[in-house]
């Protein structure tokens, strides 16, 4: 009998060892960090017959770059500021739009870190305010033909009643869940999430149900028209700036420091004085606003949405980019969502064409596969995400410090 | 009256489904706590494996008995095998590694490995549907206005098979009694010679051999597979489960049975769009109310 486990357990050793040397291997050798993208940018920007799309990756690989240097100097900014603004000029209209997704998701990523990430309050079911903000601003603008109401409100004016709304709905669906932990929370909210949904696709008479609200209006900055991917971009690049920062200023607030304490020890928190009703629900309030304000911008890009473009699926996106890129920091956050986000389009253009070997449709094949099994093995890698805040990089090497000294 | 009967009928076959799914989802949280997101893909390889098994008889023997049990039984087989090997795999590179990381992690992992499967699926099947060969005899028992098609009573008869089965493993085996010892106290378990890591995997393969087995019958009576047959019957089966309040067994066949009959019910007084609202609605009530489910014992100390 126990010879015959002798051979598993031996390949269970020998795979042990294999993950603990690649995770020691990406620890330890900080060069890996920056040499490597740095090198597979020039790589990708100088071999059309790997990427089309090299303007994309150039960005996505000098972002990372600057992000994974652990000081952001001045210098870098600027650089990230010139190029955030250059590079989209040089673009296609396919290009372009991988880049407005990248920071509509990292918008939702800052959203939704606030609540995961910042009060700890598991959320599956982000897409319920995404959806809340981009139904509000579709249905109130889009004439009756398009299926909406016709109000006929401004787009400008309809960013901060569309988040305000967002933001009620987000108390709202927080207060008959306050009781609920951990998983529960999780479940309900994934239950919230489908049930709004299904209400947008079966109340035909309010939303039009499957057909959808369109013939959304362009929105106007001034005289200009704000039309495709390429103008709304740079509106979504200021909401991502405005949520970090906002973010950022938070999490270092009064209202942070209760936010870390009910994520560490709810009851212990409690007992303190914080008041937890409160602090959750404004957790919940302020991500599910700038979910909202996210829906908005996403509505007017598209100018027609249907209930099918919010299913668990984005959800389930936004969460992995959070939890990818290390939950409770913006930073993590940006290369979440260019890796989650953009790896995926980009890796349509990717093929391997060398000597005999022709694999001309593999990213476009394979790319989502490749997702799946990329997912798996950042988790495997780094559970602790790939930019983890200092402080919680901290918890989780104490975590394990304790669970080993506990094993011998 | 016969409107109810049949009514309770279709409800407690797709029912059955949802509890034999549903014990995958609660035996597994029950020993690790983790929501293994990719249990609705075993079902849908299952389901595959269950396909590609009556196609090759189709294509080579043919599939003219008029009652091919041994086809029907091989393509169960066939099911269960795969799902339980892919469980397993899963579970060594995907789950184990992160048995002590943060909570969030195998979560991702775990819907990493349902994007994964989905999308070799997809690969595989070109994204199109893939038609079952009919292996079925047609026709139904008829009583009064009640009709009962013959794929139904043995969809039925299969699922009550499955929970007693698993039953009688769970309470009569030794094995059995290992995982109820882990989900208990995992500590203490080992403490008292139980060798944890077996369990667990032990755990992955019952669950995986149910979820398989449901996918190739439910391909039969539903006659295609897709790459995405598993994400509604998961999310369902998942519901089932905390209905009948997570990591218990017999909560989850009652859960099972329970929400397949209200589903039925609904689409008669609701209307069929919101049949899944009913699910979900239900799910979030349960919770909110009674999260220890409602058959469940009441349990104060869950965190």
């Amino acid at each position: 009998m126990m010879q015959r486990f002798e051979a598993t357990r031996a390949l269970t050793r020998a795979l042990d060892n294999a993950n603990a040397r690649a995770r020691a291997a990406f620890d330890a050798i900080p060069l890996i960090r920056w040499i490597l993208p740095l090198a597979l940018g020039v790589v990708g920007a100088l071999s059309p017959q790997w990427f089309d799309t090299r303007p994309t990756y150039a960005l996505m690989v000098l972002i990372t770059y600057l992000l994974l240097r652990t000081s952001t100097n001045v210098f870098g900014l600027a650089v990230l500021a010139a190029m955030l603004v250059y590079l989209p000029m040089e673009m296609d209209r396919f290009e372009r739009g991988i880049l407005f997704d990248i920071a509509l998701y990292t918008m939702l990523g800052i959203g939704l870190n606030i609540v995961v990430g910042y009060a700890g309050l598991l959320d599956l079911g982000y897409v319920a305010f995404f959806a809340s903000g981009a139904y509000i601003f579709a249905l109130v603008v889009a004439p009756e033909a398009g299926g909406g109401w016709d109000i006929g409100a401004s787009f400008w004016l309809m960013i901060p009643a569309a988040m305000a709304l967002a933001a009620a709905l987000g108390v709202a669906l927080g207060l008959p869940v306050l009781r609920l932990r951990g998983d529960y929370l999780a479940i309900v909210t994934l239950g919230f999430g489908e049930i709004i949904r299904l209400m947008l696709n079966n109340r035909d008479d309010i939303t039009n149900g499957p057909r959808g609200v369109y013939l959304i209006p362009k929105a106007h900055f001034f005289d200009k028209e704000l039309t495709g991917p390429y103008e709304l971009y740079f509106l979504v690049l200021a909401g991502v700036f405005i949520a970090a920062f906002a973010a950022e200023r938070i999490r270092d607030s009064r209202v942070g420091r209760a936010w870390e304490a009910i994520r560490e020890d709810e009851d212990a928190a409690s007992a303190m004085g914080v008041n937890t009703t409160f602090y959750k629900l404004l957790a919940f309030a302020i991500g599910a606003a700038i979910g909202g304000g996210g829906g908005v911008i996403y509505a007017a890009k598209q100018t027609a949405i249907f209930p099918r473009d919010f299913d668990l699926d984005v959800s389930i996106n936004v969460l992995a980019l959070v939890i990818i890129g290390g939950m409770g920091n913006v930073r993590g956050v940006v290369l979440g969502a260019m890796l989650l986000i953009g790896l995926p389009e980009v890796l349509r253009d990717f093929s391997i064409e060398f000597a005999f070997i022709d694999l001309a449709n593999i990213g476009a094949d394979y790319r989502l596969v490749i997702f799946g099994a990329a997912l798996v093995a950042i988790m495997v890698l780094r559970p602790e995400g790939l930019l983890p805040s200092r402080r919680r990089a901290a918890e989780f090497e104490q975590a394990e410090m304790l669970e080993s000294e506990l094993a011998t | 009256m016969e409107q109810w009967i049949q009514l309770f009928i279709d409800g407690t076959t797709i029912g059955g489904v949802y509890a034999v799914i549903a014990l995958g989802y609660t035996m597994v949280y029950g020993v690790l706590r983790m929501i293994n997101f990719a249990h609705g893909e075993l079902f849908m390889m299952g389901a595959f494996a269950g396909f590609y098994t009556l196609d090759a008889y189709q294509q080579h023997s043919g599939l003219n008995d008029s009652l091919p049990v041994f086809t029907i039984a091989s393509a169960i087989v066939a099911g269960m095998i795969t799902a339980v090997v892919l469980a397993v795999v899963m579970e060594r590179i995907a789950y184990r590694p992160l048995r002590h990381a943060p909570r969030l992690a195998p979560l991702i992992s775990a819907i990493g490995v349902s994007i994964f499967l989905r999308n070799v699926m997809l690969r595989v099947t070109n994204a199109e549907a893939q038609v079952y060969p009919r292996v079925f005899p047609r026709g139904a028992i008829e009583w009064g206005d009640v009709s009962v098609s013959y794929i139904r009573i043995f969809l039925l008869v299969l699922s009550v098979f499955f929970l007693v089965l698993l039953w009688l493993f769970i309470e009569r085996t030794k094995m059995g009694m290992s995982i109820r010892a882990v989900a208990e106290d995992r500590d203490t378990a080992a403490l008292m010679g139980v060798n944890v890591d077996r369990t667990i995997v032990m755990t992955f393969v019952v669950g995986a051999a149910l979820a398989g087995a449901a996918g190739a019958v439910y391909g039969m009576f539903v006659t295609t597979a897709t790459a995405g047959m598993g994400f509604i019957p998961g999310i369902k089966a998942f519901t089932a489960a905390v209905l009948g309040g997570i990591g218990s067994v017999p909560g989850a066949m009652a859960g099972g049975y329970f929400l397949g009959i209200t589903e039925s019910l609904s689409t008669k007084f609701i209307g069929a769009q919101y049949k899944d609202v009913v699910a979900f609605v239900l799910l979030v009530l349960v919770l909110i109310f009674r999260p220890w489910g409602i058959f469940g014992k009441r349990e104060d100390k869950r965190a």
